[in-house]
């Protein structure tokens, strides 16, 4: 299990974290989200023992992270734009992760196959996409009991998305945990079970994402007299009016909700269906991000 | 950490294969092309100096290739979330580069030397050439060591460069000032030889390089079999045991203080502006104050020293806007200097 509490961390004056407190249970796969510059990657890093974190405890297992060698080598974190050095191939990339990790050749051998990479070539011919499936690839055969993915969708095609879910998966039923970090929130739906939404050094929202997006819906709905959103019984996230259609976004009991709004006769009342994606926008807006 | 030591030997083999054969082919060349008997007494030195200079060269600059996983976040990414501690990373770096270092100055002297005893008519005490190849490793090391230590304070590669060739002359640039002020005028010896510095303070042996070229005239000699016909006077020696005790001092601290510090390495200091003490905030003041004091003998070279040091005050702070403090240093430094080359041309 991952541990956060109390966490601080401070970039010269530039505070990222002012005591954030997260908990990551055993194998399950968690999305982290928050906008541009939020903390996520600097999250990961704490998590994954490259930065230290000023205050606070981060534990795996009930251990600190930071200089654990024993820890670490059940870790791996996958940057956002992962290190070669000048001139490495596919195959030498695989040497040096065999050197610390226990490595499974079977599963790299299968990936690197259904992506048709060719290892003897050097990385830095690789097209961003590839290079990406190359450590995908490196990540999973590597079988760690934590894996952190900072990005890991981005430049990948819809086939490698794919399987790179199927992989992730698999990895959670052999009892992993996965944090990812992405703007993919589409992706991020399809394969995770919770999530942490980071803001202002703080975190902000967390949970269950089947759960949260149960008790936040959107709505469209018209009346027969011309009626303003802030008239209605019921108190919205947001609403916007169009003519007399009026769209608007709620939270808490939604049987509740609707009974207020039907007693109002309208002419249309419907749900329209809502996605994570959907959720983080309505999550944001409320921190006054989007207006 | 043995497996990663294996892995990086492996990863460098290419590395140090190359430099092994362009280093026995520079020996081999000069020592081929040159004739032993129009070169004289120095031809013992100079073609001892030839592997010597060439793994001083090396030892200088391994330290960028091996250490510049700390300069870069991509490659810190990578390398601070193995499951190695930060000290047994740089450690397997350090020794790989050490590596790197020695062999290719292991093979190039030797073969050097075997082509040496084959091809020249000049006597030859072969023997010496077995305990200079040991004794000229340890100043090799301290090359080393004092470069790994001072480009591993910067926050990004091209001040680390910048700070290990600051390190190479600071004690040479110490000794020189001290020089002029204690003996205020040049200085010229009995065979007509003027030095701009006192002879005890004789610049020339207190650079990190200087035991790598004094072992190498000194053996020289004994390998000439011709008797010696190097200056060692007790001035000489004096300023080769001083000069060898600074840096080797300085030797045995950079290996100290690059582990010391690695403990406390941060990620977040990476790429950022280099505000280590061992690095522009001490080389700025102590360039500043030397270069300008050692201008005493013709003092319109100070204004190059000024705009030198205001354009390394702007490199450190990665703006030509250096700011008020930084202002203040450069203007007290380039004060201080001044005051110390009027004292060398006017007082003393």
């Amino acid at each position: 299990m991952i541990e956060i509490k109390n966490l601080c961390k401070s970039f010269g004056d530039k505070k990222v974290f002012d005591g954030a407190n997260i908990t990551v249970g055993d194998a399950s796969i968690c999305g982290l989200i928050g906008i541009n510059g939020a903390g996520k990657s600097t999250l990961l890093r704490i998590i994954g023992g490259v930065i230290k974190p000023d205050g606070g405890k981060v534990t795996v297992d009930g251990e600190e992270v930071f200089e654990n060698e024993r820890i670490k080598s059940r870790l791996f974190f996958l940057a956002d734009d992962p290190y070669y050095d000048t001139g490495v191939t596919g195959l030498k990339l695989k040497e040096l992760y065999k050197t610390f990790y226990p490595f499974d050749d079977s599963v790299f051998d299968s990936y690197i196959n259904t992506f048709s990479l060719d290892l003897k070539k050097p990385i830095r011919n690789f097209s961003k996409g590839m290079k990406r499936q190359l450590f995908v690839a490196v990540a999973l055969a590597c079988g760690p009991e934590y894996l952190f993915l900072d990005e890991s969708f981005d430049g990948l095609d819809p086939l490698a998305r794919l399987e790179f879910k199927r992989g992730l998966i698999a990895l959670q039923e052999k009892g992993s945990t996965i944090i990812i970090a992405s703007h993919s929130l589409r992706e991020l739906e399809d394969i995770c079970d919770s999530f942490v939404l980071i803001d202002d050094s703080k975190v902000k929202v967390s949970g269950k994402i089947e759960e949260a997006l149960d008790n936040i819906f959107k709505l469209q709905m018209a009346f027969e007299q011309d009626i303003k959103p802030e008239d209605l019984p019921v108190r919205f996230i947001r609403a916007e009016k169009v003519g007399r259609i009026i769209t608007a976004v709620a939270k808490g009991d939604k049987q509740q909700v609707m009974q207020k709004l039907e007693s109002l006769n309208p002419v249309i009342l419907e749900e329209i269906p809502m996605d994570f994606e959907d959720m983080f926008i309505e999550e944001v807006r409320k921190e006054g991000y989007l207006k | 950490m043995k497996k990663y030591f294996i892995y990086e030997l492996k990863k460098s083999s290419f590395t140090i294969a190359c430099l092994s054969v362009i280093l026995t082919l520079l020996y081999l060349v000069i020592l081929l092309s040159t004739e032993a008997g129009r070169l004289g007494i120095n031809a013992y030195t100079t073609y001892l100096a030839v592997p010597a200079y060439s793994g001083a060269v090396l030892a200088f600059a391994v330290p960028f290739r091996q250490l510049d996983y700390k300069m870069k976040k991509r490659s810190a990414d990578l390398f601070f979330s193995l499951p190695l501690s930060h000290s047994k990373i740089i450690a397997v770096k350090f020794l790989t580069g050490l590596i790197i270092v020695f062999a290719p100055y292991t093979l190039s002297y030797w073969l050097g030397a075997f082509a040496m005893m084959i091809k020249t008519s000049l006597p030859i005490n072969a023997v010496f050439y077995i305990p200079h190849f040991f004794i000229t490793l340890l100043p090799l090391y301290i090359v080393y060591a004092v470069s790994s230590f001072a480009f591993t304070r910067a926050g990004k590669a091209s001040d680390g460069v910048l700070f290990s060739a600051f390190w190479m002359i600071a004690p040479m640039l110490a000794v020189a000032v001290l020089g002029s002020l204690i003996k205020g005028k040049p200085y010229t010896d009995i065979e007509g030889v003027t030095y701009l510095y006192d002879p005890y303070f004789h610049p020339e042996y207190y650079s990190v390089f200087s035991p790598l070229s004094y072992f190498t005239s000194l053996f020289a000699e004994l390998i000439s079999a011709d008797g010696y016909f190097m200056d060692t006077s007790s001035i000489t020696i004096a300023n080769m045991i001083v000069g060898f005790a600074l840096t080797a001092l300085m030797g045995a601290g950079a290996s100290a203080g690059l582990f010391i510090a690695e403990k406390n390495a941060r990620f977040e200091n990476i790429e950022q502006i280099s505000d280590s003490l061992f690095g522009y905030k001490t080389a700025l003041p102590y360039l500043t104050v030397c270069l300008t004091a050692l201008c005493h003998f013709a003092f319109f070279l100070a204004v190059f020293v000024a705009v030198g040091a205001f354009l390394l005050t702007a490199v450190y702070r990665r703006t030509l806007k250096i700011g008020n403090k930084q202002a203040i240093i450069y203007a007290a430094s380039l004060t201080a200097g001044i005051i110390l080359a009027l004292i060398c041309a006017y007082v003393l």
